[in-house]
């Protein structure tokens, strides 16, 4: 794994979530906050519902396997100490507005002058050049830049992004693995390089199908479909309720949905409800030809059978038959999942503050060799000021307590 | 090669299909590495045979999704029933530095060409699974679409407006565009661990996990405080005025998204501080969030006099973030940010002509990807089995006619 490495973590909230997969893979990270603490640690939710900025959520959930210091960028000193770190960092990630860190002396040109082994990663909501590199983008307009917004949403109603800060998540997966593609790059060219990485392309690349697929066929603008899918010629329901919420079942025609819709067929007249779906030919039910109509009639059958059951129900059954419907879990499902139980995901992570132990989902994939996983609980406000500055640095008491005093970390 | 890439000189077999899988071993082939997509004639990767196809004609190589996921490989088609095609497979196993997978659960290894066989042919080799839960588990058995692991991953729930029903994004599966960034960080640590080490490495990755990862203050807010978080829709804790705002047109929206007090001033001024922003209603974050289905009545009865454009560019000009809810054609047709950086690059393919690729959403400053076009059904038979496994003409021959090669 990426281990003997640093990076240097200026990001906000956009791209929190980079250092904390970079750490998981192994990667030191130093979470660089402002001295006070960064403002993300005031977002909730918290524990116990406590507003401490020691007690965030938010931030425990994007921060973890991190080590945290202060430092004030904007002083010339605080720069001089982020350019002392710089020099043996293999890391700078930052999400400032296009031209911040060339207006403080910290841009990738003066960086890679000190460090040419550098990898700057800037994660910011357009990408670093083009006539909207200076506008502004939270999660919500990068939905609606993206596309992905406006087809999301009841076909009447008004459009809904997804669930929140999932551009965010995004964008900095993105930025973790461009990362790590200029890391490889430089272990075997020597060179370092500067990372663009944007947070509206990723909500455009997010959505492939309309952009730009289905454009280049039908030229066509996708409208909302609710819980449905447009199939080219007619509607299919993805989304279905039961008994106490909801599953997941998406018809297929020809070869590929045979099984599924054959044994869905057999279960419903099992059921007693009809038996009619037996007498099909799935094997020839070809999406080319059939009609919105032969649709509608197997969709009200297996609405008839899902108000039956519960979603676990229906999806230990369909199991069991060979049939692909899911369960749309929710927080609590997720911790209760026997899969993620079974493939050890769920870590129990000291918090000795607070204190509680908190499980988190603590691992990426599962190996034979080393995983990229929870290493630890997110920083404190400074907690390694002390480690970084005096033992690394060799910052000696008088200088840390100046360095306090003037607000530089 | 005139160009440097990052991955130039590593060697991928990519056994997958559908849309994930191919993603992800479409990146290593974006960045340089020589990446041999396995399929036969016989089983085509299946989203060949899917719609949308080049105008509307059927064709194995006209459908416009194989052509996104599969950009920058090349295609070897062999029938892997056959005892002779285990052993082609196996070849180019010893040529490959990683192989990456996702037929379903169990699949490779009943044919016999698991990890175990795979590392008596190179003891070094890195193998990645990939598959929606999973190779092992209650819910294996399940396999399943986009949409399923949406639905298993916790997103699918908070898809949608408070109170509301789930909603699907249209076609687009997430977690088929997330988990190829997984798979493709797994393969980049793996290789790593062998440059240091000399090992290989068997990994099995799911869709799953990347994609909870996602939901992070939702689980931990179960986690700790037992509380099961629901939709949020459009709104957000820290924002106000945070929504999609109905312009000047036809469904036309903007979105404005309002956190610091900086932003609200800047705001009202763009509206022209009108009466009702100067009420204690309003005067805070706390009390917009008290009284905002009033706030954003008040925003819409003025957002609905201009259009999405021009309350975008009033907003931004002010320092306040805003958006058009962009159409397709909006982003294809005209986005000037998309154009300026080339997001949708136009190449030539053999059979499709000249259409819309894409590129990933960042720019590495000193190897910026090279996207290359999608190859045709068997392109590189010739290619991979003469310069890869240095066969002769006579040996190639015999494969084809055998249909071992088919």
């Amino acid at each position: 794994m990426l281990t003997d490495l640093r990076a240097l973590d200026l990001t906000n909230e956009i791209g929190l979530f980079c250092g904390k997969l970079l750490a998981q893979f192994g990667v030191d990270v130093i979470k660089i906050e402002r001295p006070g603490g960064d403002p993300v640690r005031n977002f909730g939710p918290f524990y116990h519902d406590i507003p401490d900025p020691e007690k965030s959520l938010y931030w425990f959930a994007y921060n973890d396997s991190k080590k945290g210091i202060t430092l004030n960028i904007e002083s010339p000193e605080g720069q001089d100490i982020f350019k002392k770190l710089v020099k043996s960092a293999d890391f700078v990630l930052e999400s400032f507005p296009v031209g911040y860190m060339d207006k403080l002396g910290l841009g990738y040109k003066e960086l890679s002058a000190i460090n040419p082994r550098l990898i700057m990663t800037s994660i910011t909501p357009f990408g670093q050049t083009g006539p909207y590199k200076d506008y502004k983008a939270t999660d919500i307009i990068a939905m609606a830049m993206g596309g992905i917004m406006l087809q999301t949403g009841e076909p009447e109603g008004s459009p809904c992004r997804l669930n929140p800060d999932h551009a965010y998540c995004l964008a900095s997966s993105n930025a973790t693995l461009a990362t790590m593609t200029a890391y490889h790059y430089r272990e075997w060219s020597g060179e370092g390089q500067h990372v663009d990485v944007s947070l509206t392309e990723s909500i455009i690349r997010e959505n492939y199908h309309e952009v730009p697929i289905f454009w280049e066929s039908v030229h066509n603008n996708v409208n909302r479909t609710g819980g449905y899918m447009y199939r080219g010629r007619f509607f299919t329901r993805t989304i279905i309720p039961c008994k106490d919420g909801h599953v997941v079942w998406t018809i297929f025609g020809g070869k590929v949905g045979a099984n599924d819709n054959r044994q869905l067929a057999n279960w419903i007249a099992d059921e007693g409800i009809t038996d009619e779906l037996k007498d099909i030919d799935w094997d020839n039910f070809n999406f080319d030809v059939v009609t919105q109509e032969d649709i509608d009639r197997v969709e009200s059958r297996v609405l008839t059978l899902t108000s039956r059951y519960t979603k676990r129900e229906l999806e230990d059954e369909a199991l069991r038959r060979g049939i692909r419907i899911s369960a749309v879990n929710n927080m609590k499902d997720l911790y209760e999942s026997e899969q993620l139980k079974l493939r050890q995901s769920l870590k129990a992570v000291e918090h000795p503050e607070i204190p509680d132990v908190i499980t988190y989902l603590g691992q990426l994939f599962l190996s034979n060799g080393p995983r990229a996983g929870i290493k630890h609980r997110a920083p404190l406000i400074g907690e390694h000021n002390k480690q970084i500055y005096q033992d690394e640095l060799g910052f000696d008491s008088n200088k840390m307590d100046n360095l306090k005093g003037e607000g530089i970390i | 090669m005139d160009k440097k890439l990052p991955f130039q000189g590593v060697k991928v077999i990519d056994w997958t299909q559908a849309a994930a899988g191919p993603l992800a071993c479409r990146y290593f082939a974006d960045f340089g590495a020589e990446v041999i997509k396995i399929e036969s004639t016989k089983f085509p990767d299946f989203i060949r045979l899917s719609l949308p196809y080049k105008d509307s004609i059927p064709g194995l190589d006209r459908a416009y999704s194989f052509l996104l996921f599969n950009t920058s490989k090349k295609s070897f088609t062999m029938d892997l029933k056959k005892p002779r095609g285990k052993e082609l497979f196996k070849k180019l196993v010893g040529w490959a530095d990683i192989v990456i997978q996702n037929q379903r659960p169990g699949l490779m290894k009943s044919m016999g060409l698991g990890y175990e066989e795979l590392k008596k042919v190179k003891e070094d080799i890195i193998l990645i699974d990939l598959s929606i839960v999973g190779q092992e588990g209650p819910l294996t058995g399940n396999g399943g679409w986009g949409a399923n692991s949406m639905a298993q991953t916790g997103h699918f729930y908070l898809y949608g407006h408070p109170g509301g029903e789930p909603l699907t994004p249209g076609f687009t599966a997430t977690t088929d565009v997330i988990s190829p960034l997984f798979v493709a960080m797994a393969g980049i640590a793996a290789l790593d661990h062998k440059r240091s080490t000399g090992k290989g490495q068997y990994i099995d990755i799911a869709q799953l996990e990347p994609a909870v990862y996602f939901l992070g203050p939702g689980l931990l807010d179960y986690a700790a405080n037992n509380r099961i978080q629901q939709p949020r829709g459009n709104r957000d804790l820290h924002g106000a005025p945070h929504n999609a705002f109905r312009c000047q047109g036809d469904d036309k929206w903007c979105a404005i998204a309002v956190f610091t007090d900086e932003e609200w001033e800047s705001f009202c001024r763009v509206i022209g501080n009108p009466e009702w922003t100067k009420s204690p209603k309003f005067a805070t974050l706390s009390a917009r969030k008290e009284n905002e289905d009033e706030l954003e009545k008040l925003v819409n009865e003025w957002t609905k006099n201009y259009t999405t454009k021009e309350v975008m560019v009033m907003m931004q000009e002010a320092g306040v973030p805003a958006g058009v809810l962009q159409t397709t054609e909006d982003i294809v047709a005209y986005d000037p940010q998309v154009k300026a950086r080339e997001l949708l690059p136009m190449r030539h393919h053999p059979v499709m002509e000249d259409c819309l690729h894409t590129r990933w959403p960042f720019i590495l400053s000193k190897t910026p990807a090279d996207i290359r076009t999608a190859p045709c059904l068997g392109e590189h038979n010739y290619y991979i089995c003469t310069e890869l496994l240095g066969m002769s003409n006579e040996e190639f021959a015999e494969l084809v006619d055998s249909e071992v090669i088919v």
